[in-house]
Order: C-alpha cells, then structure tokens, then sequence
C-alpha cells in the first residue's frame, strides 16, 4: 500500500496547523483580540466560566475547563454537554453564589448560527450572566445575542472533518485563560507571552515529527484495518481530547468508538468482548499526576489483548512491550498542559487512514476526501 | 421461546428493585441518622462525591436532590470522576470545609483509598458509602455510611448495590436539608417505617419516602409490561454488533449505567450521547440498519424537540432499529418513525431524581436479555477477566498526591 493513495483531508488539515498555528496565536493573543471586550475590570471579576458547543467545540470546551480553572485561578470552571447547559441548567447552576457579573458563558461555534447555540447564549443572558462567543463569523445571529464576540478570524482552509476549527478553539480558550490570568496579575505580561509562545513551540516541534508520527499511524491504520470499534482513554483535559478523537472516527469512517477515563475504563469497558478486535488509544502525558495509570491501563489493555496505541510524551520505554507508542514532543515541563494542543492529532490521522484504508468515504459516506466534495448520496 | 427462558441475574435484580426500596430506605436512613451527629454542618461548605463505575454514575445522579434539599444553604455539592478526585482535584490546603463520600458497594478499590487519603491530606471529612463495613475504604474514612443491603445470590453485575448507593445519597440529601433547614433543631420525634427518628421542620425525609413509594408501587405495576416490552425488543436486537444509548441531563447518566451493564453483561461496546450532538456525531455510525438504539426522555422536558428530531434521524436516515424508554408512547412524543416503545411511569418535576432511581431499568434488562439471547458469559465467564494479576482494580498502586 502506498500512504499517498490514502492520504486525506485529515492529513492536510494536520499539515495546515503548523502555519496556522502562527496565524491564530497572533490573533487571539493580540491584545486587541480581548481586551476592547471586556476591559480591565471586567476580566479581573470573572469567578467563573462555564464553556460549551456542539460536535467539536464541545471537545474543545472539555479539553480548556480544567487547563482555565488553574490557569485563571477560577472558583470553577465546567464544560456541560449542549443540551445538558440550554435545557437543565437553572439560574442557580449558572451563577451558583456568586454575582451574575462574576460568570461567564462561553459558546463556540465557527459559524455562530446554530439553533443550540443561540439557545445556549439566551439561556446564559437569561440567567443574567456574561456572554461570549468564540466565533469565526461575527454577522452570525449568535454574534448578535452575546455580549461579547472573539472573532478568531480564521483564514480560509479545509475543515471537513473540523480540525483546524478544533485546534483554533483549543488556542482561543487557552488566551481567554491566559488574558485573565494577566488582568488578575496571576501572571505577568512576560509569562503571558511565554503562553503564547510554547502553543508555537509545541505544534512546531509536532511538525518536526509530522512524518514519522504520519508514517506511523498509515502503518497502524493497515494492521488495524478490519476493527469497527474504537476506545479512546484520557483523563482530565485529555478526557476531551479522547473525546475528539472518537468523534474522527465516526466521521472518518462511520466507526463505533467511546472515550472514558483511566479508571472507569478499568472499571467496565474492560469487559467488552473480543478485545482483540478493538482498537485502544491512550493519551498520556509524562508530567500529568495520572501517568502511572495511564501506564497501568496500557498494560491491561494488552494484557487483555487488546491492539493498543499510547500516545505519550514519554519515553516508550516506559510502556509494556507490545504496546505501540506514538511518541509525541516533550515539551517544557512548566507548559506540559499545553499537550492537549497536539496530542489529538496522532488519533485523528489514524481515523482517517483506518476509513480510508477500509474504502469508506467520510461522513456516512457523504464526503469525497479525495476531491474534497460532498457527494449528493453515500456511496 | 417464552423470556423466561433467557431470566439472568440483572433482570432478576430489575425485577426486584421494587421489592427493595422500602427496606433499603429504612437501612439507608438509619445509617445516616447515625452519622448525622458526626458531621458539622455549620462549618461544612463543601460535599464532593465520587467514585468509580456505576459509583460514580449515582454520585452524578444525586447531584439534583442535593440541589433540591439544599437550596439556598451554605453547602455546594459536586460529582467528581475518582481519577479526577484523585490525582486531578485542585483540594485547598486546608480543606476542613470539605466532606468527600467516596462511594463503593465493596470498599476495596485503590482508587477510592486513594481519595479517602488525599482529602485527609488536606483536611477534609471522608466519609465512605459501602456496603462492607470492614472494608479497607471504611476503615481508612472517618464516617461510614453502611448502606447495609439485604444480602442476595443476584448482585452481580452491579444493580442493588447502585440502587442502595443512589438512594443512600438522595436519603442523605434530604437528611442534610431537612437538618439546615430546620435550622439544625429536630422539632419532634416521628414514626417512620418502624423507626423512631427526629424530624426537623421542613419534613423532607417522610416527603421523599411518601414520594418513593407511590412511584415504586407505580413502577411495580408496570414491571411485567416494562419487562415483556423488552424481551420483544431484545429479539429484535438480537443481531445488534452494539449499542447506543441517547439521553440528556439527568437521564444521560442512567444511559451511562446502561452502557456499563452491556459491557459486563453481553460485553458489547455500547456509546452516549447526548441528542444534539448526535446529530452532530454519532449520527454517522455505519453500516445502517445495525446498532440498536436505546432512547430515554421524559415527555415534560425541553428537550423533547430535540429528541424528536435526532430519533427521526436515527430511524429515517440512519435506519437505525430504535427503542424509545419514556412515560408516554413515541407516537405521543411526536414521533412519527417506526420504533418501539416502552412506558414507564413519570415521576413529578420536583423529584425527577426519583425517576433516575428506575430509568435505567429497561436498558439494563435489555442489556441481560442480549447477553442470554447470542450466549455470551456475564463478565466474559472469568478467566483472565478475573485474574487479579490483570483486573486490578484494588490491587494497583496507590500514589497520594
């Protein structure tokens, strides 16, 4: 098998991130990206962040609740599911006991016109908190019913399956966290920058691995070509990066995939049958205070039997043998949290490889990802 | 082939539910009233819950009757994966405010120890909700709260004891408010249940047992229909490779519940999510016409639109064999689509956690039905499933951060 046959819109979207990512941080890092939002005071008040939006932004908010609640010094910081926030939150569960100027709802949404998103920001001015959508179309009906708009300004790119617009929402999360940090003074104009500037560093030095990682998951992808089931394991924020990726793989190649934490996968999706026809992601990191169970729960799932694939910032050494590991960059221990800017794409490609290797278009088989047009039937 | 034919432990658990919540809510009760004086509700702010597996899922379930009996008190109470609580959870230096319960029927995961050590660390009440008192999770917490569940041959996969668990902690919620609210005085001396306990002024306890058992002996009038409902069903999923469960707010949790008992029972891969972002999502499952499709919603939600619109989807486009849990018929949601439908009674507004108590009722007896019907050993028959050199579950490190 020749990788370029296979290589698909997933490929060139991972491709696209390394100048991307230079574009975007410049973007949401400006201060002119925030700061005429809220002003100084206002951002200094924030107690509070509650963040969702659907599919992929969903993810996103998942992925920066936990990195923005140290990162921001919050009270608390959650991610609840779309439907979870517009529908069964009260006024209560929003503000909890603190003053209404004290929280902020986050939606996302590149377009900012879907109806649960327009639900979600009424829901949340409703309970008179702040709004805010992270958005890439500031005309959009959301943009009109928030209170505060970040345009992220993405150039135009390739987005089918939504990479790029993850990524980019990854980045203006972590500056919104980190712009607050800077008005609280929890951080200074210098390590604000440094921020910014390991997001850089991190997807630069991706890059440098991008073919070796590339060639690696195209290899995976061939020996784990007959699968139709998936898990995704991760804690914390990469609880939500597990989750992204799961959602690739149904929209790569219509595959049934689940994410969970370390422990409840240990717990009970240990117990699904015929392990050794599913395929078993695990992200870890070396400096999180879960590695050792991340270590563990790889060991398992090859105990089981289990094809299991680590991707880690770790020496693969580390790992039972037999166990793949996709060796992502170390990066600098202070910024280790900043993993879950690249850790999600070892997955993504290998979802995309696996549809392709399987002869599946994308999207139930609605998406051509070699011409890159959706298609008027599945075929 | 009568259902009988495929009977198994977890319908024989489901079955028995509403024999159950009577006695365990006098069990329940008495434990907490035993404990009551122990814990300092003026200087209390916090409660965290967690726990692993179906524990965790009740901690999440109870988060609405805490909020319910502790409206508008000092005390906040939160649901936190034991991973999170573990190794994640940013406690304060002094967290002295702070009481975690960490639940577990049987006491002995490390994961649990873990916490229980980690909130001493910092201060914190630990309290352990188990049904083992000389667990090694009870004998490191400072409080045990002994769900003391009537001992039977059918406990396995878990179902009594998430019950015990989930009503214990709804038991205690109500405790806790009926305390802060009759400002930490028990008016007067009441019989419940053969029992004789205080009572403070709000009544919470005898309101939620009163509720409890009109809406079991509901639930007990339903049960064949619910359980003849579903062997129909499990027929016709016979073929599923996997399942999907689409749920939101409270519900998403049952549906979670019902996922984990697939995995113990017929080992099968079962998915969640919430109906938005099946839309977004799932919706894109392949190949058609194969994963069924479990649907839970209560028909007085907000959400109903939205669950409309994904069940149509899902049967419309997707060709998904589908299988609506709710209190009315599907047709009577709006659901024009061909699914099957399963009734179940509806609990009030006020105590909709009442209804998470039974809502996973009919998916885990699917769930048991399916692992009879293709021949599939609970818990994939031991082996090395059990082997504690593999499933170490209480036996892997513990690392207190």
């Amino acid at each position: 098998m020749k990788k370029k046959d296979y290589e698909n819109t997933i490929n060139l979207q991972v491709n696209d991130l390394f100048t991307l990512v230079d574009v975007q941080t410049d973007i949401c890092f400006g201060e002119n990206a925030l700061f005429h939002l809220m002003g100084e005071e206002g951002f200094t008040k924030i107690k509070r962040i509650i963040i969702t939006g659907c599919g992929d932004s969903y993810s996103a908010a998942g992925v920066a609740a936990p990195i923005l609640h140290k990162l921001a010094s919050l009270d608390s910081c959650e991610a609840p599911d779309p439907m979870m926030y517009s529908v069964f939150y009260t006024q209560e569960d929003t503000v909890t006991d603190l003053l209404p100027d004290e929280v902020l709802v986050v939606a996302i949404s590149a377009s900012g016109n879907s109806t649960r998103i327009l639900d979600i920001l009424e829901t949340a001015n409703s309970h008179g908190a702040g709004t805010m959508l992270i958005t890439n179309n500031p005309e959009s009906a959301g943009g009109e019913l928030a209170d505060m708009l970040f345009n992220v300004k993405t150039p135009p790119g390739l987005n089918s399956p939504g990479l790029r617009s993850y990524f980019v929402s990854l980045i203006a999360l972590i500056a919104l966290g980190a712009y607050i940090a800077l008005k609280k003074k929890i951080v200074t104009d210098e390590e604000y920058l440094q921020v910014k500037q390991q997001i850089v560093t991190c997807t630069k030095a991706f890059e440098a691995r991008f073919d070796t990682i590339d060639n690696q998951m195209f290899e995976l992808a061939q020996d784990w070509r007959s699968f139709t089931r998936f898990a995704v394991i991760g804690d914390d924020a990469q609880y939500f990066s597990a989750q992204f990726v799961e959602e690739k793989f149904y929209e790569c190649g219509g595959l049934h995939t689940r994410h969970f934490d370390t422990e409840d996968w240990c717990h009970i999706n240990f117990f699904v049958r015929n392990p050794e026809t599913v395929g078993t992601i695990i992200h870890s990191n070396r400096t999180a205070p879960n590695f050792d169970r991340a270590v563990e729960t790889a060991r398992v799932a090859h105990a089981i039997g289990r094809p299991t694939l680590v991707v880690t910032d770790a020496d693969p050494a580390r790992f039972e043998k037999g166990v793949a590991v996709c060796q992502v960059p170390k990066l600098d221990f202070d910024y280790a949290w900043l993993m879950p800017v690249i850790d999600f794409i070892p997955g993504s490609i290998l979802a995309g490889y696996i549809a392709a290797v399987q002869g599946k278009n994308f999207f139930g088989g609605r998406y051509d990802f070699r011409r890159q047009v959706f298609l008027g039937s599945e075929n | 082939m009568s259902k009988l034919t495929y009977d198994n432990p977890l319908r024989r658990q489901c079955c028995d539910i509403t024999n159950l919540m009577p006695i365990q809510f006098g069990h329940s009760l008495r434990s907490m009233l035993g404990i009551l004086p122990s814990i300092d509700l003026a200087k209390l702010n916090k409660i965290i819950i967690t726990g692993c597996g179906d524990s965790y899922l009740a901690a999440v379930e109870s988060i609405d009757a805490f909020k319910r009996y502790l409206k508008g008190s000092h005390i906040s109470v939160v649901a936190l994966r034991a991973i999170d609580a573990a190794r994640f959870y940013p406690f304060k230096d002094d967290a002295d405010d702070t009481a975690i319960i960490a639940v577990s029927a049987s006491g002995n995961t490390a994961r649990l120890v873990e916490v229980i050590r980690r909130g001493k660390k910092h201060g914190a009440m630990t309290i352990a909700l188990t049904n083992a008192e000389r667990s090694v999770v009870a004998e490191e917490s400072d409080l045990v709260f002994l769900t003391n569940t009537p001992y039977s041959e059918d406990r396995s996969p878990g179902l009594r004891s998430y019950y015990a668990s989930l009503l214990s902690l709804i038991v205690m919620s109500a405790v806790l408010g009926e305390k802060i609210k009759g400002e930490g005085v028990f008016t007067s001396k009441r019989s419940l249940g053969g029992q004789h306990y205080l009572l403070g002024e709000k009544q919470y306890v005898n309101d939620l047992k009163e509720k409890l058992l009109i809406y079991n002996t509901r639930f007990e009038e339903a049960m064949e229909r619910i359980d003849d409902c579903v062997y129909e069903t499990a027929l016709r999923f016979k073929t599923s490779p996997g399942f999907e469960c689409i749920a939101d707010g409270p519900l998403f949790a049952a549906a979670e519940f019902v996922s984990a008992k697939f995995a113990e029972a017929s080992g099968d891969l079962c998915s969640v999510i919430d109906s938005e972002n099946y839309m977004h999502v799932n919706t894109f499952l392949r190949p058609k016409d194969t994963y069924g499709t479990i649907v839970m919603v209560f028909s007085d939600e907000k959400n109903v639109s939205q669950v409309v619109t994904s069940v149509q989807t899902a049967v419309g486009r997707d060709r998904r064999p589908l299988f609506v849990v709710s209190d009315k018929p599907a047709n009577e949601l709006g659901i024009t689509a061909e699914v099957r439908s399963c009734v179940i009674p509806l609990p009030t507004v006020e105590e909709r956690y009442i209804g998470t108590l039974y809502a996973y009722i009919p998916g885990s007896l699917l769930a048991g039905y399916h692992a009879m019907l293709i021949g599939e050993p609970f818990f994939r028959g031991g082996d090395k499933w059990m082997d504690p050199a593999i499933n170490t579950l209480s036996t892997n490190e513990i690392n207190v951060i």
